[in-house]
Formats: structure tokens, C-alpha cells, sequence
């Protein structure tokens, strides 16, 4: 059962991805798109408190999940403006890559130890991020061509009946 | 513009994935969690609707729609991971690299069958060394 609910989870994160770029294809606006996501996680955490210890949280705490929640309704707006330019795959890699930052900020400000090990996944972020904007620009390069072609089949001297 | 917004997006979900790391530093994890996850949504939707408010915005029943299936599925991947981990005791660093770098494939074949996207070599390299990233990261 443990590994059934292991895969369910890889399931729903998948699918969730895949909302992503339904979303994009059926031309929702980022901002609303947004706003729903986190009423309907809003709504949701409400049924998990209910069963828990209830609302009650430290102050400081608080703060900290209204700023964050915040900071990641930008990320969500960013991401979804920015996946109509380009694939879902590369995408969701890049937001998945972003577990790099906690990384980086543990290493910053709870001095965690640094270990080569650490200090070599962030560098194959790094080439990681690097590869797929250079697979945007081949794909921008193939799009050039593409509008190129046709520009020059649209004006050859048979590509166009010109009425007298 | 893809990948100026993509790293935008990539800095943003970081920070706010941190308040998780700060909760933990206040040894708040194990008891508040869910109070925590519940304020982090309600100060996204609020800042939103806020947005959407002075714009004079309202979603589209297909915005509500795929807006709350995406709740959904975010809601149910993340509960079905806690019950893993708690009740069933499915060792971390075996859970977190099967659902976040698994997720990856779903959505890459997603993205083939669906909407008709291919990767290229760099694509292909970067989504494999991604992985490997994203596994390793989760292992650690």
C-alpha cells in the first residue's frame, strides 16, 4: 500500500504537470488560473486541519506561510506565463530544479555543511538548465527556418497566381 | 523570454519552498505542517485575489475548473506522499526520488502523446542530468 500511495503521488504530480500546458492550450489566463490553484489548496488543507490539531499556529509561523505562499503564487503566475513560449518537459524541469534554492539556503543560513556531493548537483543543475534553453534556441533556430522556407516558396516565381 | 520567466519562476518556487526548511529550523514540522500548508495557500490566494480584484478580473468556469483539478492533484500528491512516509514508513530516500523525478517522466511522455512536443538532443541530455539531479537531491 505504501508503494501504491509512493506512485500515486509521482501520478499526481505528473498530471498536475500536464494541467500546466492544458491550461496554456486552452488560452486560461495565468492570473485566475493562479488564484483558483491556491483557493482550491486553500480549501483542501482545510479538510486536513479539521482532522488535526487545528488552526492554531505560532505567529512567526504565520508570517512565514503567508510571505511564502505569496512568493510562490509569483513563481506559479511566472511559470504559467512562461509555458506559452515553450515545452512542458523542459518547464517542469526547471521548477523541479528549484529544490537547488532550500539547498543553497540551508548551506547560507543554517550552515549545513557543504560536501562535494551537494556542490556537484547544483553543478549538474546548472549544465541541466544550460541544456534545455539550448534546446529553446534550436527549436527557435528550426521556427527561423521553417518562416523562412515559406517566405521563399510564398515569393518563387510559381508560388503565387498574380491575376491580371 | 521562456527562460527569463522559467527562471523567475525557478528563484520564486524556491523561496517559497524555503518556508518549509524555516519551519523545520523553528521545530515546527512534525506538528504543524498542514496549519502551515493552509496559511501558505491562503496568502497566495489572497495576494491574487487582491490582483484580480483592482483588475477587475474574474476566472472563466475552465480557469475554475483546471484551476481546481490542478488543487487536486497537488493536494492528493502531496497527502499520498505524507502517508507513505508516516504510516507506512516508505524510507525517504526511496519515496522523494520515485515521485519527484518520476513526475518528470509522466510529464515528458505527457507532453509527447498530449501536445505534440519533442525534445531535442539538449532537451533529452538536460531532462536526463535534471533527473539525476532531482533524484540525488531528494536522496540527500
Amino acid at each position: 500500500m505504501g508503494y501504491f500511495l509512493v506512485f500515486w503521488s509521482l501520478f499526481s504530480y505528473g498530471v498536475l504537470g500536464i494541467c500546466h500546458k492544458l491550461a496554456e492550450r486552452k488560452h486560461c489566463r495565468p492570473q485566475p488560473l493562479s488564484a483558483v490553484l491556491m483557493l482550491g489548496g486553500f480549501l483542501g488543507m482545510n479538510i486536513f486541519v479539521l482532522l488535526g490539531a487545528g488552526y492554531a499556529i505560532p505567529t512567526k509561523a504565520l508570517y512565514t506561510a503567508l510571505i511564502c505562499g505569496t512568493i510562490a503564487l509569483c513563481a506559479l503566475w511566472a511559470f504559467q506565463e512562461g509555458i506559452k513560449h515553450g515545452k512542458i518537459a523542459t518547464s517542469w524541469l526547471i521548477i523541479n530544479l528549484s529544490a537547488a534554492i532550500p539547498t543553497v539556503g540551508s548551506i547560507l543560513i543554517y550552515k549545513e555543511a557543504v560536501n562535494f556531493k551537494k556542490l556537484g548537483i547544483l553543478g549538474l543543475i546548472v549544465v541541466a538548465i544550460v541544456l534545455v534553453w539550448l534546446d529553446r534556441l534550436e527549436d527557435l533556430k528550426q521556427m527561423d527556418r521553417e518562416k523562412a522556407l515559406l517566405v521563399s516558396v510564398a515569393t518563387a516565381p510559381g508560388g503565387r497566381q498574380e491575376k491580371g | 523570454m521562456w527562460l527569463l520567466l522559467m527562471l523567475v519562476a525557478f528563484f520564486f518556487n524556491g523561496c517559497g519552498v524555503f518556508g518549509l526548511r524555516i519551519l523545520a529550523g523553528m521545530g515546527l514540522s512534525d506538528t504543524h505542517v498542514n496549519q502551515y500548508l493552509l496559511y501558505f495557500y491562503l496568502g497566495g490566494f489572497l495576494f491574487m485575489a487582491v490582483m484580480l480584484l483592482l483588475q477587475k478580473l474574474t476566472p472563466s468556469l475552465k480557469e475554475i475548473g483546471i484551476g481546481m483539478l490542478m488543487a487536486l492533484c497537488s493536494l492528493s500528491g502531496t497527502a499520498a506522499l505524507a502517508y507513505a512516509l508516516g504510516n507506512y514508513q516508505i524510507p525517504g530516500n526511496i519515496a522523494f526520488p520515485i515521485s519527484n523525478g518520476g513526475s518528470l517522466f509522466v510529464v515528458i511522455i505527457g507532453g509527447v502523446l498530449l501536445f505534440r512536443e519533442r525534445l531535442g538532443l539538449y532537451g533529452l541530455c538536460g531532462c536526463v542530468l535534471g533527473t539525476l539531479a532531482i533524484v540525488l537531491l531528494s536522496v540527500s
